[in-house]
């Protein structure tokens, strides 16, 4: 029992030394096949980044988005609604009484006699007003239009136009990234493959030896694997040290610009998943790159034996 | 997790291999540890190597391979190392067919036979030892094994002394004594050295016959190929004469 577990561990040992060996021949083509991998990956965690970040400006904005609803003049809020309520998406609706609605209106405007405005106006001008909040952002449009249908209601606003620039900047955005990301993995694929086979050939004298003496393929080969993994891995690290530090620049670069840009990106996204699945979704790609294109470069070799 | 090989299972040679069994009893006489039915091998551009051989090696046996250049002596021991198929008839050693073998069962062969080649094939990073502690870290030996079968391996070569030098800052005989130990290191049962002595000039070349020699008393079969005649005269051991592809 002990035998194996000392056995393993040197197998363990073997291949990892083997697989720094092969490392160590590398040479430059190691950075290369780094870098392009970083690169990637860096692409593919940007976009991903950005596609969260929309994600929430829109949850934002939905969630500020209301549904501002102005009744009729002689019709009562209270009665609207449960009608309102029963509209297809809506998820609630607050009633503001034209009391209150032209109280915060007399505040705002620095008012302070709420009755001299009132007698001077010649009684309330405000209608009762909702504010509706739809159940999510794509369907403000479609339950806006229902609403506007029903008897009652006077004006329906709300502000459809920046949901839906942002909804198809980010269908453009995730179009472009998936079709930019398919390249550069090609591309990192195709950088990794080279280089390992390039590790194969310069070492090809100590693996026809290994062949000769009676190792299996799994074991010649199991290295040069592990070395696509490290490239993987490698530049996974890289891209998010990377991506960290550009986020750290945009951070201090947005605190000092106006007011509008700042809303827009609602400070940027460094919530949990930035800081879980970002990485792990980086390495996990990075290894299936690396794993990939190191396979393809030992199958050659490997099916001559 | 990946099945990585152990010293444990090295003959799980499968079915795909013809056991001989019956040639490999005992009849009260040595066993075959090599035999060759009908064999011929003709290459790919159309030139033949081999035509129509039958030879039975039993285990124990020293002998020479002799013939000019040409003549298949190479092409007889690369298919008796797996390196070549035959083209035609049975090549089986120790028991196992060497047809359509490939992969880890010819791995697993290739643990039973230590080779030996006329260009050394040491790997040049590595010193003495770490050549030929080659073979057993390849076979997954545990460092504590490794070491203490490499010790006695150098030590029949005679290169204790120069375990921690690299290829380059030996001579050619001692290159060879260094492929030679990598081969034995195992305790294979059979020997093929192709062409061993040919880089070597005549004291070197006795030398490696001397250790072949010895190699040979402790019941390890041998088999070289050769083509100076003078040392297969003066080893005085049977020889098989190869001329234009056929035994002669």
């Amino acid at each position: 029992m002990v035998q194996n577990v000392v056995r393993f561990f040197t197998k363990i040992d073997y291949l990892l030394r083997e697989t720094f060996l092969g490392l160590r021949r590398g040479g430059w083509m190691n950075w290369a096949a780094i870098s392009t991998v970083a690169v990637l990956l860096f692409l593919f965690g940007a976009s991903l980044q950005i596609s969260w970040q929309l994600e929430n400006v829109l949850g934002q904005l939905g969630s500020q988005l209301e549904i501002s609803v102005y009744l009729d003049e002689n019709v009562v809020g209270e009665s609207m609604q449960p009608r309102l309520l029963l509209v297809d998406g809506v998820a609630a609706a607050k009633l503001i009484p034209k009391e209150d609605a032209w109280q915060n209106l007399m505040k705002d405007l620095g008012k302070n006699d709420l009755n001299q405005a009132t007698q001077q106006l010649g009684g309330n001008p405000l209608v009762d007003e909702f504010k509706v909040r739809a159940v999510s952002s794509d369907r403000v449009p479609d339950v806006a239009k229902r609403i506007s249908g029903l008897k009652g209601i006077n004006e329906v606003w709300y502000t459809n136009e920046v949901v839906e620039r942002i909804g198809q900047l980010r269908r453009a955005l995730s179009n472009s990234s998936v079709a930019i990301v398919a390249i550069f993995t090609v591309i990192a694929i195709a950088v990794i493959t080279t280089t390992i086979r390039l590790i194969v050939l310069a070492r090809r004298r100590e693996i026809e030896v290994m062949q000769l003496v009676g190792a299996t393929a799994v074991w010649i080969y199991f290295p040069f694997v592990l070395q696509g993994v490290f490239f993987g891995v490698m530049g996974a690290g890289t891209a998010y040290l990377m991506l960290v530090l550009s986020m750290n620049l945009l951070s201090d670069a947005i605190v000092n610009q106006p007011e509008l840009i700042k809303s827009l990106t609602l400070g940027l996204t460094n919530d949990l998943r930035v800081k879980l699945l970002l990485p792990v979704v980086l390495v996990s790609f990075g290894s299936v790159i690396g794993v990939l294109g190191s396979l393809l470069a030992v199958r050659r070799f490997s099916f001559n034996t | 997790m990946l099945k990585l090989p152990t010293k444990q299972n090295p003959t799980s040679l499968k079915s795909s291999t013809a056991q001989t069994s019956d040639e490999n009893t005992t009849k009260g006489q040595k066993s075959v540890i090599v035999k060759l039915e009908n064999v011929r091998k003709t290459y790919a551009n159309g030139s033949v190597g081999l035509r129509d051989v039958n030879i039975e090696i039993y285990k124990g046996d020293f002998k020479f391979i002799t013939g000019h250049s040409g003549s298949g002596k190479s092409t007889l021991l690369k298919l008796l190392y797996g390196a070549e198929q035959a083209t035609d008839g049975d090549v089986i050693v120790n028991g196992s067919n060497l047809n359509g073998l490939k992969g880890n069962n010819l791995a697993m062969l290739r643990r039973k036979i230590g080779i030996v080649f006329q260009d050394y094939k040491l790997v040049p990073r590595r010193t003495v030892s770490e050549n030929i502690a080659f073979v057993l870290m390849a076979q997954g030996y545990t460092y504590k094994e490794i070491q203490r079968r490499v010790q006695p391996a150098l030590k029949m070569v005679g290169l204790m002394h120069k375990a921690d030098c690299f290829p380059e800052e030996l001579s050619g005989g001692e290159q060879q004594r260094t492929s030679i130990a990598r081969a034995i290191v195992n305790t294979p049962p059979l020997v093929l050295a192709d062409e061993p002595t040919g880089n070597l000039d005549p004291d070197n070349a006795w030398q490696v016959i001397k250790i072949l020699k010895k190699l040979n008393s402790f019941g390890v079969t041998v088999l070289l190929t050769t083509h100076d005649e003078q040392l297969v005269r003066a080893a005085n051991h049977p020889v098989l004469h190869l001329q234009n592809g056929y035994i002669v």
